[in-house]
């Protein structure tokens, strides 16, 4: 990851709540709220959360809207709707997966925004708790990708077929008993014994001021 | 009276039973011990397994021999060679020091090391047996010993490993072989060993430089670079260098 995520405050999460002393009715609807107030030009590409057992998640955006008309308006805009991270909200599949919000699952371009608001979504009452964790906003969706992977894990060893080298008759089998050896030498190493024998010499010779304290 | 002594051996004879008999020679005892060893060693050659283990169990055999004979009862791979270990040191601390104290020291430690390796090439022995010997009057304690043991028995099969190495390289089966070709495989193996053993992403990358593909790359760049009649190696030369490479992953005791 070469880019830093913003740096937004994340408010903590509230919970919707209908109560009043008699009775506590959880409406499995919770609030987080991210401030953007902060940062000059603000834009997200990218939102980067783990999921903990929440079923829908929709994302409002607070924008500054440069109208022709008016000039600027500030309005709430619904930029992800209801988008579903557990496919079945009783069920675990997808409960505690990592979910990445790109361009594509937006319904528009967030510039300009001031707040972001994310509504968390639990219909289910089998889960005691819902949220999500390691929430994180990045600026563009390009550069945070992770590094491609080295050639030699992408490649397809579909070609080996052909392979011949002068001098040698089968690759297989040296590779093979290479890797043998690689193991043996690794295994003989996780055997070596840490214990001190207590030997005082240096190089062969014994150190006089230390064998006078023993 | 003649008769009647006659017809008192012959009763003698059949009280004693079967059992009796075998108690008596303590035969059973000794074939019961040779097939528990037997059966918990399973070894490849049963009989030669089981001449080996009588001859052992005559009394002349010095108390070296009998380790040996101990630790060749199973492969390093198996667990119970951790038990044949233990018996092994056992064994070994009947060594008398001197008149009062009995135990492993460097001295025998150092016979028995000489023991394991006698199939080995000499360069390789002096220098496994320079990292891991004591000096004759040190006490060996088991860690140390189950240590220096386990990387001589590995060795073996290491250099084994090595001269096949070496043959599928010889393909003329002249005793030489391509030295560019050769020092490429012992690269790429040291570089293997190079990676610690934390590093998962070295490791991958090691595996992948010792699989097919790696191999064929770092050979073909290595053919490319050398002359049509490069020098040549012998598989001594060979099984030698590879060694060095499984020598620097065993430690020196201190």
């Amino acid at each position: 990851m070469t880019e830093r995520p913003l740096h937004c405050t994340i408010k903590n999460p509230v919970t919707i709540n209908l109560s009043d002393l008699k009775s506590d009715f959880h409406s499995g609807c919770r609030i987080i709220d991210v401030s953007l107030s902060n940062i000059i030009n603000p834009e997200v590409g990218e939102i980067h959360f783990k999921n903990s057992y929440t079923a829908y998640l929709t994302v409002k955006a607070k924008c500054r809207i440069v109208d022709a008309k008016d000039g600027n308006e500030i309005r709430w805009r619904t930029c992800v709707k209801k988008m579903k991270l557990m496919p079945n909200p009783h069920v675990e599949a997808g409960a505690q997966d990592y979910f990445v919000i790109t361009r594509k699952n937006m319904l528009f371009e967030l510039i300009n925004v001031s707040a972001l608001r994310i509504i968390l979504q639990q219909p289910s009452p089998v889960w005691k708790e819902f949220k999500i964790e390691d929430l994180k906003i990045f600026r563009s969706s390009e550069s945070n990708r992770p590094n491609p992977l080295p050639a030699w894990l992408t490649d397809s060893p579909s070609k080996s077929g052909k392979k011949k080298i002068e001098g040698v008759t089968n690759l297989e089998s040296l590779s093979s008993v290479l890797q043998q050896l690689w193991a043996l030498s690794e295994e003989v190493a996780a055997q070596q014994t840490n214990r001190a024998l207590g030997r005082y010499e240096v190089d062969g010779c014994y150190e006089i001021n230390l064998l006078s304290y023993t | 009276m003649t008769e009647r002594k006659k017809i008192n051996s012959s009763d003698d004879l059949p009280k004693e039973s079967d059992r009796q008999f075998l108690e008596r020679t303590s035969v059973g005892m000794l074939m019961r011990d040779a097939l528990g060893k037997m059966i918990a060693n399973r070894p490849d050659d049963p009989i030669s397994f089981l001449a080996d283990y009588f001859e052992s169990i005559e009394d002349n055999t010095s108390l070296v021999q009998r380790a040996d004979q101990v630790l060749k009862m199973t492969h390093y791979s198996r667990p119970l060679f951790e038990t044949n270990v233990r018996s092994a040191y056992d064994i070994l601390s009947n060594h008398k020091v001197n008149k009062k104290v009995h135990g492993v020291n460097g001295a025998v430690y150092s016979d028995l090391l000489q023991v394991l390796c006698k199939n080995l090439p000499d360069c390789v022995t002096s220098k496994l047996l320079q990292k891991i010997e004591c000096s004759p009057n040190e006490a060996v304690h088991y860690d140390v010993f189950k240590s220096g043991v386990f990387a001589c028995c590995v060795l073996q099969d290491y250099v084994l490993l090595a001269e096949q190495l070496f043959q599928s390289l010889d393909i003329q089966k002249t005793g030489k072989a391509n030295k560019s070709l050769c020092d490429v495989v012992v690269e790429q193996l040291n570089t293997a060993l190079g990676s610690s053993r934390t590093d998962a992403r070295r490791i991958l990358e090691s595996g992948y430089n010792l699989g097919v593909d790696g191999l064929y790359l770092a050979l073909e760049r290595a053919l490319s670079r050398s002359q049509r009649n490069a020098s040549l190696q012998t598989c001594d030369q060979f099984v030698a260098e590879i060694c060095e490479a499984f020598l620097c992953k065993v430690k020196k005791f201190s």
